[in-house]
C-alpha cells in the first residue's frame, strides 16, 4: 500500500501508480518541440503559459505520442489568473493537425505543460478539463524544469506522464453510508512510459546531435568543422578512460571488434589518430570523407558497447554487494533489506523483483545464440562475401578510372609526339635524346605491345599511373 | 504553467537564433518595402546557406518518411540573417504527389492562410521563408515542376526550396537533404552543380528531368543548430537509444536500397562503357595529324560520369562495410555466450 502522493500534493492519487493498463510510447519529436518552445519563450520574453497538444495513436491500451503543437492560451481575469486554452483557436488548429496527419491518422491524446516535480496543481485543472472534453483519457505530459536546472545523475528525461481518473474521495476510509454519496474528484497518477524511435527519427536525431553546432548568430562554419568537432568530443571521451580505439585500416573488415573490456592490452593505434586531449590540431582532418563516416559508425558502436558494459558492471556490483548473510540464505529478504539500509550504503538492498529480473536475464542469454549454428555461419559467410564483392567492385572501378586517365594522357602525348615527329625530320631524335626515360610496366595490361615501339617515350608520370593502378588491383583482396 | 524566472536554461549568446527581434531589426526589411532594391534581387546567388532548427528538421524528415513513396510537401517559417536562411519551424500541407501538379499551392492556399493567421495569434512572428518537399528514393534536386514552383515563390520574397529524400536517409543513415534557389530567366552564372546533391547521383529514370533543369538553380549549404536545452535533452535521450545501435543489423535493413543502387550503377556503367568503347577506338585511329580536341572534350564528359559512378560505388561499399562491422560486433559480443558461460564457470548461484 505504498503511498505515491508526493509532498502533500492533493491532486496526486493516493493509489499506487501501476497497472492501469495504459502503455505510453513516447517519440522524441514532442520532447524537442517543448524544448524549442521553452528556449524560444525565454529568448522572446514570452509571458504566457507553455502549453500544447499531443498527437498520437490510441490502439487499445497502447498510446503513442508522436507529434505536438503549441496552443494559444489566455489568462482568465480574476479566478487567481488561471490559464485556459483559447477554445476556438484550439479547435481550428486541432482540425488542421488532423487533416495533415492522415497516414497514420493521429488524434489528440493529451497535452503538455510545465509541471513542478511534485505533480500537477490546481492551475492545470481547467485546461485539463478542456482537453478531456475532446479525449476522455487524455494524458498530461509534465515537463519538469527543475530537473534541468539541477540535473540528477544518469540524465533521466525530465518528463512525467500523468493519467487522470475520477476517484472517490477518501477511498481509504470505511464504506460510507448512502446518505453521504462519495465525491468523485479528479486525481492524477503517474504512468510509466517507454521511448521509441523510428529509423528516420533516429537518423534525424543523430544528425542534430552530432557536431557542436549551436545557435549562436555568428556561427557560419563549414561542414568540415562538424566532423572534426564530433571527433574531438568523442575521442576525448575515449581518452578519459585511458583506452584507445582499435582503429581499422580502411577497407578491411575488422578482425578485432571486441569490446574494449576484453581488449585492454591489445589496442592497435593508427599513427594518424592518436590524439591526447590537449592537442589543438585535429589529426582526424586528414581522413577522407568515407573514412570519417566509417569512424563515426565505429564510434557509435563503441559508445553503445561502453554503455552496455557499464550497465552490466552495475548489475554485477549490485550482486556482489548484497549482504553476505542474505546470499548465504540465512536471512529473509525483508530482514536483509532492513539491515542493508541500516548499514548505510555498504551493502546493497536486496529486492526480490530485481533478483528475479537478473535471473531471467541470465536464463535468457541462452536464447540469444540461435540454434542453427551451421545455417547462421553460412549466412554470415554469404553476407561477408557480398560486402567484400562490393568493395572489390569499388576498387576495380577506381583502378579502371586511373587506367583511363593514364591512357588518355598517354594518347595525348603520343599524338603530339607524332605530329612533332612529322614536322621536324631530323630534330626528332635530338628532342628525344634527353628524355629517354626507362619505363617499366608492372601491370598486365595490353600496353606491353607498345614497349617495342621505336618512337615510344613516355613521361615518368604515365608509367607511374599504370603502376599505381595495377598495384591497387593486386592489393585488393 | 509559465516559464520560471531563471537564466540557466538558455544562453543569450548560444541560443541567439531563437530570438526574433534580434534579427528583424537587422533584416533589410525583407518582407516589406521596395522589392527591386533587395540584395537578393541584385545578386541571384546572394544567399549562401541554410540553418535548420531541430524541430523543423525532424518534422520534415518524419513527414517525408510518412509519405512512403508519395511526395509530400510543406512550408517553412523563419527569418533571414544576412545571407543565411534560418528555419525555425516547418509544417505540413494537405497536398500529396506534388510532382504531377503545376501549381501545388492552389489547393493548400486556404490551409496556409488559416494556419498562418493562427500562428500570428499565438505570437509566432516568423514569416514563411520557403517550402519543402520529398523525393522518395531519387535524390535531392529540383525537377522541372519544382523549378517553376520555386520561381513563383521567389517572386513573393526571399524563399528557399528544400528537398528531402527519406529513403536515402534511412539507407545511408544520414539525413539526405538539399536546399536550392532558382536563378531568374536568362541568368548565365555558374551553378547547376546544385543538382544531384553532390554525392548521390540521380537514378537513370530521372536523369532527363534532372539534366534539363540542372542549370537553373544552385544549392545552398545546409547546417543545423540546436539550443543548449536541446543538448541536454538529447543526451538524456541517447541513454535510451544505445540498445538499438547494438541490436540493429544495418545490412538487413538496407538490403533493398543497396541492391537497387547497385543495379542502377550497373546500368550506368554499361552506358559509360558503351560510349567510351567508341571513344577509345576513335582516339587511337585518329593519331597522327588529327586534332585531339574533339576526342578529349567528350571523353572528359565520360570520365566525369565514370568518376561519379566510382564515387557512388565507393559510398555503397563503405556503407556495406559498416554494416558488416555491426554484424561482426554483434557476433563477437553475443555469439557463443552459452559456451563461454559454461567454460568460464561464472558460478552464479541459483536464486
Amino acid at each position: 500500500m505504498a503511498n505515491q502522493a508526493g509532498g502533500g500534493n492533493e491532486l496526486l492519487s493516493a493509489q499506487k501508480s501501476s497497472d492501469s493498463g495504459l502503455q505510453i510510447i513516447l517519440h522524441p519529436l514532442p520532447i524537442l518541440e517543448i524544448s524549442d518552445f521553452i528556449t524560444r519563450g525565454y529568448q522572446r520574453n514570452f509571458k504566457g503559459a507553455v502549453v500544447g497538444g499531443l498527437l498520437g495513436q490510441q490502439n487499445g491500451r497502447e498510446i503513442t505520442i508522436e507529434h505536438s503543437f503549441s496552443i494559444k492560451s489566455v489568462k482568465k481575469e480574476g479566478d487567481g489568473g488561471v490559464y485556459e486554452l483559447d477554445d476556438e483557436w484550439f479547435r481550428q488548429r486541432l482540425d488542421q493537425m488532423k487533416l495533415v496527419h492522415k497516414s497514420p491518422q493521429l488524434d489528440l491524446v493529451g497535452w503538455y505543460a510545465l509541471v513542478p516535480k511534485s505533480g500537477p496543481t490546481v492551475l492545470h485543472l481547467p485546461i485539463h478539463h478542456q482537453i478531456s472534453a475532446v479525449n476522455e483519457s487524455a494524458v498530461l505530459l509534465g515537463f519538469h524544469l527543475e530537473d534541468m536546472l539541477s540535473p540528477t545523475a544518469g540524465d533521466p528525461l525530465p518528463i512525467t506522464i500523468y493519467e487522470s481518473n475520477m476517484e472517490a474521495e477518501g477511498e481509504d476510509k470505511e464504506m460510507k453510508d448512502s446518505e453521504n454519496p462519495t465525491n468523485m474528484v479528479l486525481r492524477f497518477r503517474k504512468l510509466p512510459y517507454a521511448t521509441e524511435t523510428g529509423e528516420a527519427e533516429m537518423i534525424g536525431m543523430q544528425f542534430i546531435r552530432e557536431g557542436g553546432a549551436n545557435a549562436s548568430a555568428d556561427d557560419a562554419q563549414a561542414e568540415t568543422k562538424h566532423i572534426a568537432e564530433q571527433f574531438e568530443q568523442k575521442i576525448a571521451v575515449t581518452d578519459g578512460k585511458g583506452k584507445r580505439r582499435a582503429v581499422m585500416a580502411s577497407g578491411s573488415a575488422s578482425k578485432n571488434p571486441v569490446s574494449p573490456s576484453k581488449g585492454k592490452g591489445k589496442q592497435k593505434e593508427e599513427p594518424s589518430s592518436s590524439p591526447p586531449q590537449a592537442e589543438p590540431p585535429n589529426p582526424d582532418i586528414n581522413l577522407t570523407r568515407s573514412e570519417s563516416e566509417y569512424m563515426a559508425a565505429l564510434q557509435a558502436k563503441f559508445n553503445a558497447i561502453k554503455m552496455l558494459k557499464s550497465r552490466i558492471a552495475l548489475i554485477i556490483t549490485y550482486l556482489q554487494r548484497l549482504p553476505p548473510a542474505f546470499t548465504e540464505g540465512k536471512q529473509t529478504t525483508q530482514e536483509a533489506s532492513d539491515a542493508a539500509r541500516a548499514s548505510g550504503g555498504q551493502y546493497t538492498i536486496p529486492s526480490n523483483s530485481i533478483l528475479r529480473h537478473i535471473q531471467s536475464l541470465v536464463t535468457n542469454i541462452d536464447l540469444v545464440t540461435p540454434a542453427e549454428q551451421a545455417a547462421l555461419r553460412k549466412e554470415m559467410l554469404q553476407e561477408t562475401n557480398d560486402v567484400k564483392l562490393i568493395s572489390l567492385i569499388s576498387d576495380l572501378l577506381t583502378s579502371v578510372t586511373e587506367v583511363k586517365e593514364a591512357g588518355k594522357k598517354f594518347s595525348i602525348l603520343d599524338s603530339s609526339r607524332q605530329t612533332r615527329g612529322q614536322r621536324g625530320v631530323g630534330g626528332y631524335v635530338g628532342q628525344m635524346g634527353d628524355r629517354s626515360i626507362d619505363y617499366e610496366f608492372t601491370g598486365t595490361y595490353n600496353t606491353t605491345q607498345l614497349r617495342g615501339h621505336p618512337e615510344f617515350g613516355a613521361t615518368g608520370s604515365v608509367s607511374q599511373e599504370f603502376g599505381g593502378a595495377s598495384d591497387a588491383l593486386y592489393n585488393s583482396d | 504553467m509559465e516559464l520560471p524566472l531563471t537564466d540557466k536554461l538558455t544562453s543569450n549568446h548560444l541560443d541567439a537564433l531563437y530570438s526574433y527581434t534580434h534579427f528583424s531589426s537587422n533584416q533589410p526589411a525583407s518582407h516589406t518595402g521596395d522589392h527591386a532594391s533587395k540584395p537578393w534581387v541584385q545578386d541571384p546567388q546572394y544567399f549562401k546557406s541554410v540553418r535548420i532548427s531541430p524541430v523543423a528538421l525532424l518534422k520534415m524528415v518524419m513527414h517525408a518518411r510518412s509519405g512512403g513513396s508519395l511526395e509530400v510537401m510543406g512550408m517553412m517559417q523563419g527569418f533571414i540573417d544576412h545571407s543565411t536562411f534560418v528555419i525555425t519551424d516547418a509544417f505540413r500541407l494537405p497536398v500529396e504527389g506534388t510532382e504531377t501538379r503545376v501549381n501545388a499551392q492552389g489547393e493548400a492556399d486556404e490551409y496556409l492562410v488559416q494556419y498562418l493567421s493562427g500562428c500570428r495569434e499565438e505570437s509566432r512572428q516568423e514569416n514563411v521563408v520557403g517550402w519543402y518537399h520529398s523525393h522518395p528514393g531519387y535524390g535531392c534536386w529540383l525537377s522541372g515542376i519544382d523549378v517553376e514552383t520555386q520561381k513563383l515563390q521567389q517572386l513573393q520574397g526571399p524563399m528557399v526550396a528544400i528537398v528531402v529524400d527519406p529513403d536515402r536517409t534511412v539507407a545511408a543513415g544520414k539525413v539526405d537533404i538539399g536546399a536550392f534557389r532558382t536563378f531568374p530567366e536568362n541568368y548565365t552564372g555558374q551553378g547547376g552543380a546544385g543538382g544531384g546533391g553532390g554525392d548521390k547521383s540521380v537514378p537513370l529514370g530521372k536523369m532527363e528531368d534532372f539534366g534539363a533543369h540542372a542549370s537553373k538553380y544552385y544549392a545552398l549549404e545546409v547546417e543545423h543548430f540546436k539550443s543548449t536545452l536541446d543538448n541536454k535533452l538529447l543526451d538524456a535521450l541517447w541513454n535510451k537509444y544505445w540498445v538499438g545501435t547494438l541490436a540493429g543489423n544495418p545490412l538487413l535493413t538496407n538490403r533493398d536500397y543497396a541492391s537497387s543502387q547497385m543495379k542502377d550503377l550497373g546500368g550506368k556503367v554499361r552506358e559509360v562503357v558503351g560510349g567510351s568503347g567508341r571513344q577509345g577506338g576513335g582516339g587511337r585511329l585518329g593519331g597522327p595529324g588529327v586534332a585531339m580536341g574533339g576526342g578529349v572534350s567528350s571523353s572528359k564528359g565520360r570520365s566525369q560520369d565514370l568518376e561519379k559512378i566510382v564515387r557512388d560505388v565507393g559510398q555503397v561499399a563503405v556503407k556495406e562495410r559498416a554494416g558488416l562491422m555491426a554484424v561482426e560486433v554483434k557476433e563477437a559480443i553475443f555469439g557463443g555466450l552459452k559456451e563461454r558461460a559454461k567454460a568460464g564457470g561464472c558460478g552464479c548461484k541459483q536464486e
